[in-house]
């Protein structure tokens, strides 16, 4: 592995992620983040990382307390903490009622074979991944409890529960990144990863 | 991780500058007087 003290422009990297309301506002959600809303993996547009390793590791061992660990920065050769984000034109699956999100990425960060590990992140464009069967026009929603901002198309069947529509302008507003309602869907139809 | 691949390089990039939504007004350069030997 080398350093690459050189480089001053941020990486940009592509990512699958969640937008979801939560008590404290709206949010970014990592993909492996629990139900319950202010999970310490929710981040905002603009965020450093916040190190979970210790919280994988068993605070007891052979009966000896030892501390968890906590880095402050990405290390190349211990934890898995850090912003992850994957090349562009690096295919990777995407699902519907998920978000792509393309960021920068900066401070301390590992390149990897297919993508990075950051301390830092900045979300510049999101854009929801529809269902397969859906079709532009697009319009955005929440349902309360659960948070989650999806897109459904005019085909769509109403839901069971009723949902609290979003604008794309206050959406945009609230989290100041361009938001392009259709640019997953055309990507996923041309068969082009971003 | 291992969906990532290992790991290949170390990068450590500044913060990026804020870029101001209107760059700030300057002054035209007004050139010294020149001066003409009597």
């Amino acid at each position: 592995m080398s350093t690459n003290p050189a480089g001053d422009e941020p990486l940009h990297g592509v990512k699958a992620g969640r937008v979801a309301v939560l008590d404290s506002g709206v949010a970014f959600m990592a993909l492996h983040a629990g139900p319950v809303p202010g999970s310490p993996v929710a981040y905002a547009p603009q965020a450093e990382m916040t190190c979970l390793c210790g919280y994988a590791e068993q605070p007891v061992f052979m009966g000896a307390r030892r501390p968890g660990r906590r880095h402050e920065r990405p290390e190349p050769d211990d934890g898995h903490c850090g912003f992850y984000a994957w090349k562009p034109g690096q295919p990777f699956p995407w699902t519907a009622g998920t978000w792509l999100l393309e960021v920068d990425l900066y401070g301390r960060v590992i390149e990897h074979e297919h993508g990075y590990r950051a301390q830092k992140q900045r979300v510049l464009r999101i854009s929801p991944v529809p269902d397969p069967f859906c079709e532009p026009p697009f319009s955005l929603s929440y349902q309360p409890g659960d948070g989650r901002v999806t897109a459904v198309c005019a085909a769509c069947p109403p839901p069971q529960v009723p949902r609290h529509p979003i604008s794309v302008d206050r959406l945009r507003r609230l989290l100041n990144v361009e938001v392009d309602l259709e640019r997953a869907w055309y990507l996923r139809e041309d068969g082009a990863c971003p | 991780m291992a969906a990532i691949g290992e790991p290949v390089r170390t990068h450590d990039i500044p913060d990026p500058q804020e870029v101001p939504d209107e760059l700030p007004q300057t002054e035209p350069a007004v050139p010294e007087p020149t001066t003409v030997p009597a």
